[in-house]
């Protein structure tokens, strides 16, 4: 007989187990069968609905946790404000005028902060109409990643690094503003067509129009306020007594209040109105007069081709190393963004020294597992925000809000253009003179 | 173990149809199969462009007739619809030539698990039509996901009944059988079950909730790669053995080969689309290739790479649901009491007694 290796085996084997057989074959296809409907079912999630920031809530509960009804006072007053995600609303657009009120300058203003047809066409499911026109972009463009509330915790969030952004506390990265300063509807906007290099924020330049973008630029403003709201109530209600609830019970949006609740509502909004207040101000700020600098005009010999260029890059050099700038305790004597690697950013604030029991209550309230934040590793020669000369002076100046990357307030102009000189050149330069490096890079050191 | 002579006369016994007439019923499921594999490719589109939900309405485009939609709204529309439309005319065509493999069979066999089969086919055909329908009416993801995956299931099943088909319109010599076959008959059960499964859990991926939970998703992700290195693993394992007997297992010389060959090129693909959808998972800080990348959304590059690892995922399928087919032997005997397919595990003899070889 004709055999090999395997078949010798097979051929000892063969008779044990064809009886046996027909029964491996039916649970197999019971197993396929059984994972799939498995697969199916527990695939299947709720209608899309805003959830609470697990993370928020449970730092001001402070390890007593909330009643339901003052859970549902914060759940309450958050749709009234702002509809849900299928039917969203703007306060100041549709229903809510205390601001008419409270403070008569801004009350026209506020109407302009976002579109409401922009809102109505980001939220919603997905569909088009004949003409090619979408609804529901966020869901179709964004939500994945950065989940129906704006938490940076679409599904996809885990397995992303880093997460997406946490629209929720409305602070931004990669903006021309100031500070803390909210981002303008030009940063915005250039981020959903740039994208964000080097991260899982893609670039929306051939995806979808100029107009879509606009209405997602408002959608994206939208959750921040959103939101920051939330954040607030959160902390409102952290200030009440055991048992008391916040001023304004309703269920039904502001519309089907009863002329007493409405005055309840104002009243109480006017004690507490300043800070809601100051959260629209400083959107609408952002947008109607924003805080933007423009860069002075650099040095020339900012120029590579200019002769005294190398003498800039050692000045920016030594910034880089020395007191003045110290930018090698975060991003690392060599530059490879290994100086410090135990900070957390404003998005994982809350885990910052807390024990891994601490941490793991937060997960398990839906929190995404913290992580430590990495600096800029230079040695790649890629900068997320943009590499052309302003843009970089501008982030160095005004330091990364949320990564905490300090501002540069101490140094002159000509100091920080030095530093955009040196930075972008790091990449080229030789790894020498003694310098150390931090364990987590590996590569050998000349 | 019975003598030669005996198995010989069992196998004249059992000797099949004469049935040349069956080349046509077979042509119309390779037909049929021609047909769904672009129709697959289309459906990938449509989710990949996400072009589903262009058309609103359902039997109806927009209030027209299928069929008398207009020319011009459609082909000079809008890309989504163009592509949401033209699905929908190509499945009404897999429906046609599904019906003509029915009518074909009918003709050309009275064999009742023929018949059968081919109007199996057809069910599914229709199923897969009402499925895609009512995902439009109900915008509903978990129609969809059944939709993804009845699709690539009809895909393999008309390659399967092709197979039968083929295998009973040639004489028996013709059909060579593998000698030992009990294991590796479970390996290519397990690599058709471990191939579809990964089409759900692509799916499903593809398909996620936006509400879904990370753990959930990322469960899904860690699933599919784990049974993708089962499958890579099996071809492999199959590919193996096969080349190793040689002439006996000459009948999947071609599908193993082309398995394996699909499904190492799957993996490429399933990598690239995940760089090319969520970029590089681990941080791109510490890996320079990365640093730069910028992943652009709806990109020719991501949607052709997207597309072909969901159309590859149906060709593996419906290959090794071939490969798995062909290790088994399908023919029919003539015996009027039992006008049935049975396995026939004598072919090997006859395929030793030819190379007169003593048992
Ligand atoms: C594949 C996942 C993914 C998708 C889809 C996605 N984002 Fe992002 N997005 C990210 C990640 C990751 C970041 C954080 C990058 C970082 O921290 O450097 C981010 C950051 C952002 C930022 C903040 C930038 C800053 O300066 O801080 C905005 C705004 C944003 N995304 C808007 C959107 C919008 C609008 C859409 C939909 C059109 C979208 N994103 C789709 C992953 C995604
Ligand atoms: C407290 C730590 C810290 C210090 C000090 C610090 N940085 Fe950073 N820097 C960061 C972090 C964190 C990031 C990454 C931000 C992100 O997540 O994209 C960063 C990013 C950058 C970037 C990249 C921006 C981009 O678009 O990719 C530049 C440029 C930069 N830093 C320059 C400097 C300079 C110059 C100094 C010294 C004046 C400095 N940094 C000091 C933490 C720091």
């Amino acid at each position: 007989m004709m055999t090999c290796g395997w078949e010798v085996k097979f051929a000892v084997r063969r008779r044990k187990r064809s009886s046996a057989i027909m029964k491996k074959q039916i649970q197999i296809a019971n197993i396929v069968v059984g994972l799939f409907i498995l697969t199916i079912f527990l695939g299947c999630a709720d209608k899309p609905s805003f959830q609470f920031n697990a993370v928020s809530k449970k730092e001001a509960e402070n390890g007593t946790p909330f009643s339901a009804e003052q859970s549902q006072d914060v759940a309450n007053i958050l749709t009234a404000l702002f509809g849900t995600p299928d039917d969203p609303a703007m306060p100041n657009v549709n229903s809510f005028h205390w601001y008419l009120q409270y403070d008569e300058g801004y009350a026209e203003d506020f109407a302009t902060l976002v579109d409401f047809e922009n809102l109505k066409r980001s939220a919603g499911p997905v569909s088009s109409d004949e003409n090619g026109d979408s609804r529901g972009l966020y869901r179709e463009h964004c939500a994945h990643c950065h989940g129906i509330s704006g938490g940076g915790d679409g599904p996809t969030a885990l397995t992303l690094n880093p997460y997406p952004r946490d629209f929720r506390h409305g602070v931004y990265k990669f903006k021309s503003t100031s500070g803390k300063a909210r981002p303008t509807d030009d940063d915005l906007m250039h981020i959903i067509n740039e994208g964000i290099p080097g991260t899982s924020m893609p670039s929306f330049k051939v995806a979808i129009n100029d107009n879509e973008k606009k209405a997602l630029v408002d959608y994206v403003k939208y959750l921040s306020l959103r939101g920051e709201i939330e954040r607030l109530l959160w902390t409102m209600t952290s200030e009440l007594e055991t048992g008391e609830r916040l001023p304004l019970v309703f269920a039904d949006g502001y519309d089907k209040l009863s002329e007493e609740e409405k005055d309840n509502l104002m009243g109480w909004f006017e004690e507490e109105g300043a800070k809601v207040e100051s959260l629209f101000k400083s959107w609408l700020k952002a947008k109607t007069s924003p805080n933007v600098k423009q860069p002075p005009t650099a040095p020339e010999s900012f120029d590579p081709k200019h002769p005294e260029h190398s003498t800039l890059i050692a000045q920016g050099r030594e910034i880089f190393h020395g007191k003045a700038g110290d930018c090698k305790s975060c991003h690392g004597f060599t530059g490879y963004g290994d100086g410090e690697l135990n900070n957390y950013d404003v998005w994982n604030q809350w885990a910052k020294g807390k024990s891994d029991d601490y941490i793991a209550e937060f997960v398990n309230d839906g929190a995404l597992p913290p992580r430590t934040i990495a600096p800029r590793n230079f040695r790649n020669g890629v900068f997320r925000g943009g590499r052309d000369p302003n843009t970089l002076y501008r982030r160095i100046k005004e330091g990364i809000q949320g990564a905490q990357m300090p501002n540069a307030a101490t140094l002159t102009d000509d100091q920080i253009w030095s530093l955009v000189a040196y930075v972008r050149n790091i990449k080229s330069e030789p790894i020498t003179g003694g310098q150390s490096h931090l364990p987590v890079n590996d590569k050998p050191i000349n | 173990m019975s003598t030669l002579d005996e198995r010989i006369r069992s196998l004249e016994e059992s000797a099949p149809l004469p049935s040349a007439n069956l080349k046509r019923p077979f042509r119309w499921a390779v037909l049929l199969g021609c047909v769904t594999f672009p129709l697959i490719w289309a459906g990938g589109l449509v989710t990949s462009t996400d072009a589903g939900m262009a058309v609103p309405d359902w039997p109806n485009t927009y209030g027209y007739n299928m069929f008398s939609y207009p020319f011009e709204s459609w082909f000079f529309g809008p890309w989504d619809l163009f592509i949401e439309h033209g699905h929908r005319l190509l499945g009404s065509t897999a429906g046609l030539v599904a019906i003509m493999l029915v009518i074909s069979t009918f003709r050309n066999s009275k064999n009742a698990c023929l018949r059968w089969m081919s109007v199996f086919a057809l069910l599914l055909v229709i199923l897969q039509g009402l499925l895609g329908g009512v995902r439009v009416l109900a915008a509903d993801r978990i129609l969809a996901m059944v939709h993804g995956c009845v699709g690539p299931a009809f895909f393999a099943f008309s390659a399967a009944f092709a197979t039968v088909l083929y295998q009973n319109s040639r004489s028996v010599s013709a059909v060579s059988q593998p000698t030992r076959r009990t294991k590796l008959q479970t390996l290519t059960i397990c690599l058709t079950a471990g191939s579809f499964l990964q089409l759900v859990l692509g799916a499903n991926m593809r398909h996620i909730e936006e509400s879904a939970s990370f753990h959930w998703f990322r469960l899904l992700v860690l699933l599919h790669v784990l049974f993708a290195t089962v499958v890579l693993l099996l071809t492999v394992v199959i590919f193996i053995i096969r080349r190793a007997n040689g002439k006996q297992l000459e009948s999947i010389r071609g599908t193993s080969f082309l398995v394996t060959l699909f499904v190492i090129a799957q993996y490429v693909l399933g990598v690239g689309t995940w760089i090319t959808k969520y970029h590089w998972p681990f941080g791109s800080d510490q890996f320079g290739v990365f640093a730069g990348l910028l992943t652009l959304d709806k990109s020719i590059v991501q949607t052709s790479i997207v597309t072909g690892h969901v159309a590859m995922g149906s060709l593996i399928l419906m290959t090794s649901t071939v490969m798995m087919m062909q290790m088994f032997s399908w023919q029919i005997t003539n015996q009027p009491n039992k006008d049935k397919m049975i396995e026939t595990p004598t072919n090997r003899d006859m395929q030793v007694s030819s190379l007169g070889v003593q048992a």
